[in-house]
């Protein structure tokens, strides 16, 4: 048998059977009740309450495809169980005398879940016919787990309305939640927040009201918390593990007992203004958020045993271990600019800028907050003080055009092309008989920036290479209406972010002859031979022109990406600047266009309404990003991480045409 | 009916309120143990360590095999880092392998500190669990420090958190993370039971005993020169474990690697895996990096473009290119080692009758457990052997052995990384004095003779003298594809890196450029060997600078990343004051 197959993916996904079933109930009961001898005052009580129920199952059927097979079926069970109720109690008094008006509200609320699954996994079925992991000959394993949370709160809130020009509210919380422990289990929250309407002023003259016709200052300052951690992270439970020496038991993670509530605290300042009868309207707001005492595992080194599998590492402890703060501006202008008996055009804009800083971070000086790209590389560092995210990597100067160029150095930090002084400092080595194009720095490779000078190339010399925040980000919507037709353009857009195009350094890294890569390499930098007559006879193990440094030149001295090495001994794709890319964009979000008909037609055909329209969503997007799609945002594998783009499934354009009839 | 809702809404109302507040949050972990309520007896204790024997090294495996086997030219592994010498501080396998190290050591430390807390259970138990747990960390850190050269030592992680120094630490130099290994073993032999004859697959004095052998005999050479007083040490505690544990070498030398024999007598310290995955990491994963593309029935391998190096090939005196008829072919660990054209094993694929190297390729109707052939239907590999330690055989194989079925990546085979031969040949080498020594030093001689008489039952002339050289390669024939070779290069690199530069650079480390399948099939077909001579080895490929192989003999690259945390990390290492460590 000489043969060769590759197993066919469709035959596979169309093979392999996944189900999920699902049941769900909900609802709520409520009752408000004004009493009958205190008319003033309502009581609201409210139980909301949610079972669900799941089932799935996964079934792998023996298969022979060729040279692919999987002798023994395999099929997995699984179920689960949850239950979820609420319950919310709260008195309202209000009350109006005069030009006052005043609402106190107190009460209570908590809410209880508990969930447990139960999953069995088998193989070796007798057939793919019936599939019930109890008929299976393998070594079944069962899965089985419950748990619950718990959370309870008191709360009040006051306000005060003084003939629409005075208001004022303020709110206390006292909240407890099951997911920290016994001493650290509850926190206060209060809020206050106060407005002023000026234009309601007795000095703001009926004059005045026809350019300003109503105008608000408003000011708020008020804290929330965050206890969404997950359960039980204050203690530590043991898991099993299976072992050769029978069952084992393992700490699953570093316990924290202090661990507790996150508190948000916003300031914010606002000015809402509306000239001519509405016409056009400007709100501006300026914030100022810090979450305190933010909740996340502590980050250490590897060297305490916290990094790489989840299901091998000791889990790092969860606690409050950082300060962020988010400052920003946001303004929104409406218009009205045309008007006209057939034809309207109304337009909103939106902008807005925001600016973050990781404020405080508990550890030693060097404390860092990191973020993992695919598995456990590092792509974005942010340090105390500077903006969070910012990707890490190493700064390229250019491609290494001669052997010349390659012996000037700097060396690389495992100093294959080095000679090391007697004073014990390495330098690239001045004999070219060092070099090759296997295992050393060659022509055609990237040079990178020694930034700190010591002449090597290390992990010292990684730095900020961009930020993935964006400077600002704006959207813009307009609509046009003549007579029976109407068009809607929505445009949105993001400056002066950088997107880590991490799937190119995946795949266009140049290092397998058997993998795809992306048409940029086409462009890579190309060796050429100088002299071709040059003969070879294996002398220092040179039997080609491309082995021997003095006979290679670069056929195109423009290319900025290196040359293709499957060993790169140079490290060529490392996360360096080559992968940051420029991540503004300009989108046509949305275009609608409609066409509603004359009523007058229809109702000789009893139709009440007939509408058509057309719909482009994401027709266009001006950018200078060479990936699929600048929209990328925070990461979904990995926390701390946002603008990398690893093969993000792009946003489609979608053609839709829509007829709406009412009859 | 409005009425009756109320009425319930209200009913509802009173009962909450009744109940805590307190009570109603207090929502621990129910449905397993917490470290409050375990160590509470004997079996709690010993379930409490077994999981330092398998889940915490797993992500070391293809580390474990890269570093052990590909640098030191055993292993071919196509453009592997590895075998080139470009490794760098970002590659995967090399970050995994330190998470998973850095990860045993953080969970040896919890489990000795837990059960130094242990309340009332039997004395002597939490005292071996303790010692198990304390030569766990010593053995991590010794392929930490071989691999690493200079690393932080953290003795207890709760100290550093504590007191918030964690970024603080510097690396210490060799020769501390030596003598702290040292510290450790001491330590754990005064925990751990003497057992003679043990066969139960756990650490006692013994183990931890030869584990120390091994360190002395390591670190002898660190400062630049020859320690005799350590290779004293080593031969010292070698000479105990031979004489007085009462481990023995097992007379055929491929059994030590069978699922049946998972304990045995020949053992001291092994990984013992669990195939059921619970969880992932539970499991042995070999023989799916390093078998041949369907060696078993679950399409979990992929190993058939890499094999035993032809540089391996040479240290047996054997070659993918002679026909088995006439192969000469006397040391029985060749064909336990791996596999070559002919060759049968009766113990992978038992239900077949056996399984046959070419047979394996080039018959349809031949496949793992009775099921059809999924090879490729040609002989991949481009050195012609193919990898035989490590391997379990098929789905039925396994259950016959271990009475459970194997699954997708996880199989139950215990990985031996410490057993008596490999103390027998520390004993000698500690016993010469570094490259161009000899030795007639009588348990020397009895240890090499004992080695090679097993090896080439019947057939082997003791020797009356043994030199360095002929140690050295001894242990690559024993210990070859066990994943240590390329620590004997460490080793002797400490105080003469010239030696294993020489020794490197004449490997034959690359492969043939083809040729081999039409060669094998043709044989397979007809009998008959085919012309070799246009079968040409690679010899375009760089051999390794002596400057690459002395960078990567002094210390692998440390993974990069924490460097970010920790600046001291990028600086010189600092003396580490032993003195505060305490147990």
């Amino acid at each position: 048998m000489k043969n060769y197959s590759i197993i066919n993916p469709v035959a596979m996904a169309m093979l392999e059977k996944i189900n999920l079933k699902r049941q769900k109930l909900n609802g709520n009961i409520f009752s408000d009740l004004t009493l009958p001898f205190f008319r003033d005052l309502t009581w609201h009580a409210e139980l909301d309450y949610d079972l669900s129920y799941s089932a799935a199952e996964t079934f792998n059927p023996s298969v022979s495809l060729g040279s692919y097979q999987r002798a023994a079926n395999e099929v997995r069970d699984q179920k689960n169980n949850s239950i979820y109720w609420a319950l919310k109690n709260y008195l309202t008094y209000s009350h109006t005398f005069g030009k006052h008006s005043i609402t106190a509200m107190v009460g209570q609320e908590m809410w209880a879940s508990k969930w447990d699954y139960m999953s069995v996994y088998n193989t070796a079925l007798p057939s793919n016919e019936v599939v019930n992991p109890y008929l299976g000959t393998g070594t079944p394993t069962i899965g089985y787990g419950f748990g619950d949370s718990a959370m309870a709160s008191f709360f009040t809130r006051e306000t005060y309305n003084y003939d629409n020009r005075y208001i004022g509210t303020y709110t206390f919380r006292y909240d407890g939640s099951s997911n920290f422990g016994p001493n650290k289990r509850w926190a206060p929250f209060h809020s206050v927040a106060v407005a002023w309407r000026f234009t309601n002023e007795k000095f703001f003259s009926e004059s005045a009201r026809r350019v300003l016709s109503d105008g608000k200052l408003r000011f708020g300052w008020g804290q929330t918390g965050n206890s969404s951690i997950g359960s039980y992270k204050w203690g530590t439970s043991m898991t099993k593990v299976a072992t050769g020496l029978g069952t084992g038991y393992r700490q699953a993670n570093m316990p924290n007992p202090n661990v507790m509530w996150e508190k948000q605290e916003q300031f914010n300042v606002g000015l809402d203004l509306n000239f001519f009868n509405n016409r056009l309207g400007l709100v501006v707001e300026w914030y100022n958020k810090t979450s305190k005492d933010m909740l996340m595992p502590l980050q250490l080194p590897t060297y305490m045993g916290t990094s790489g599998n989840g299901s091998s590492a000791l889990a790092s402890p969860w606690g409050n271990y950082g300060t962020i703060r988010n400052t920003g501006w946001e303004f929104t202008l409406t218009a009205h600019p045309v008007e006209t008996k057939n034809f309207h055009w109304s337009t909103e804009g939106q902008l807005s800028l925001n600016k973050n800083k990781l404020v405080a971070l508990a550890g030693t000086a060097s404390a860092a907050i990191v973020g993992y790209g695919q598995w456990n590389d590092v792509v974005s560092v942010s340090n105390v003080g500077e903006s969070l995210y910012s990707f890490y990597g190493y700064v390229t100067d250019g491609i290494y055009q001669s052997i010349e160029e390659v012996m000037a150095g700097p060396v690389m930090e495992n100093m294959k092309n080095s000679t090391v002084d007697a004073d014990g400092v390495a330098h690239p080595s001045q004999n070219p008989a060092d070099y090759n194009q296997y295992n050393t720095t060659w022509i055609g490779d990237l040079r990178f920036k020694d930034l700190d000078g010591d002449g090597k190339i290390t992990e010292a010399d990684r730095t900020n290479i961009g930020s993935p925040m964006p400077k600002f980000t704006f959207g813009w919507n307009n609509t046009f209406t003549y007579k029976n037709w109407d068009l809607t353009i929505f445009l949105n857009g993001s400056y002066g972010n950088k997107v880590l195009n991490y799937l190119n350094m995946r795949v266009g890294n140049m290092k397998s002859p058997w993998a795809n890569q992306p048409t940029s390499v086409l462009n890579r930098t190309k060796l050429a031979v100088i002299d071709s007559e040059k003969v070879y006879d294996g002398t220092n193990n040179v039997w080609n022109w491309f082995e021997d440094p003095s006979n290679v030149k670069i056929a195109n001295p423009g290319a900025t990406l290196p040359r293709a090495t499957t060993g790169d001994p140079n490290d060529n794709d490392r996360l360096s600047d080559r992968y940051i890319e420029d991540g503004s964009y300009l989108r046509i979000k949305n275009i609608t266009l409609g066409y509603t008909f004359p009523k007058k037609w229809l109702e000789k055909v009893k139709i009440e309404n007939l509408r058509v329209q057309v719909n482009i969503q994401n027709l266009l997007t001006f950018t200078r990003y060479t990936g699929y799609d600048p929209e990328i945002g925070a990461s979904t594998a990995s926390v701390n991480v946002m603008g990398l783009d690893n093969g993000r499934y792009p946003s489609p354009t979608t053609y839709s045409f829509g007829v709406n009839v009412t009859f | 009916m409005k009425h009756v809702l109320k009425y319930i809404a209200l009913a509802t109302v009173v009962v909450a309120a009744a109940s805590s507040c307190e009570k109603f949050l207090d929502r621990p972990a129910k449905d397993s143990y917490n470290a409050q309520n375990f160590y509470q007896d004997e079996q709690q204790c010993i379930q409490g360590v077994n999981y330092l024997y398998n889940s915490p090294w797993y992500d070391f495996i293809r580390g474990f095999y890269r570093v052990g086997e590909c640098f030191s030219g055993n292993y071919y592994m196509g453009d592997s880092p590895y075998l080139q010498f470009v490794l760098n501080g970002s590659n995967d396998e090399l970050r995994d392998m330190s998470s998973s190290l850095w990860a045993v050591n953080a969970h040896s430390t919890t489990v000795y500190n837990r059960l130094k807390e242990a309340q009332g259970v039997n004395q002597a138990t939490v005292d071996m669990c303790m010692g198990e747990a304390l030569t766990w960390k010593a053995f991590a850190y010794f392929f930490l420090v071989r691999s690493f050269g200079d690393v932080p030592i953290i003795h207890d992680m709760s100290a550093l958190i504590g007191d918030n120094s964690y970024n603080d630490v510097y690396k210490a130099p060799k020769a501390d993370v030596y003598n702290y290994i040292v510290m450790l073993l001491d330590e754990a032999m005064k925990l751990l039971p003497k057992k003679v004859a043990n066969k139960d697959g756990r650490i006692d004095y013994y183990a931890a005993e030869a584990l120390l052998a091994k360190v002395y005999l390591q670190k002898a050479g660190v400062s630049g020169t020859l320690n005799q007083e350590d290779l004293d040490k080593a031969a010292a505690y070698a000479k105990d474990v031979i004489e007085n544990s009462g481990r023995v070498l097992m007379e055929n030398y491929s059994d030590i690697f069978r699922m049946q024999n998972n304990k045995n007598i020949e053992c001291l310290i092994s990984w013992h895996w669990d195939a059921s995955a619970q969880p992932w990491t539970a499991q042995n994963s070999f023989q799916s990096d390093l078998g041949m593309n369907g060696f078993d029935e679950f399409g979990d391998v992929w190993g058939q473009w890499n094999g035993p190096s032809i540089a391996l090939q040479d240290q047996f005196g054997v070659s993918a290119l002679d026909s088995p008829d006439s192969r000469s072919d006397t040391d029985t660990r060749r064909k336990a080692t791996m596999m070559l054209a002919g060759d049968v094993y009766d113990y992978f694929w038992t239900t077949n009758g056996g399984f046959d190297y070419l047979r394996f390729f080039y018959d349809p109707d031949y496949g793992p457990s009775g099921t059809t052939n999924a090879s490729d239907g040609a002989m991949n590999s481009p050195t012609g052997a193919a990898c035989v330690k490590f391997l379990y055989g098929d789905g039925e194989d396994h259950k016959a052995a271990l009475g459970v079925s194997a699954g997708r990546m996880a199989y139950g085979l215990s990985t031996h990384i410490l057993r008596l031969a490999d103390i027998y040949l520390v004993y000698c080498e500690a016993k010469l004095h570094g490259p161009g020594s000899s030795t007639s030093d009588a348990l020397a001689l009895q240890c090499y003779n004992d080695v090679r008489n097993r090896a080439i039952p019947g057939t082997y002339s003791e020797k009356t003298v043994i030199t360095f050289d002929e140690v050295f390669k001894e242990r690559n024939l024993e210990l070859a594809l066990e994943g240590d070779r390329w620590y004997d290069y460490v080793r002797v690199g400490y105080y003469n890196p010239d030696y294993c530069v020489a020794d490197i650079q004449a490997q034959r480390r690359n492969a043939y450029n083809g040729g081999l399948d039409d060669l094998y099939f043709a044989y397979y077909e007809s009998g008959t060997w085919g012309d070799v001579s246009a079968i040409t080895y690679d010899s375009e490929k760089a051999i390794p600078s002596a400057n690459a192989i002395k960078t990567y003999l002094g210390a692998m690259p440390f993974p990069s990343e924490d460097v970010v945390y920790n600046p001291h990390l990028n600086e010189d290492a600092q003396p580490f004051d032993l003195s505060t460590i305490a147990f």
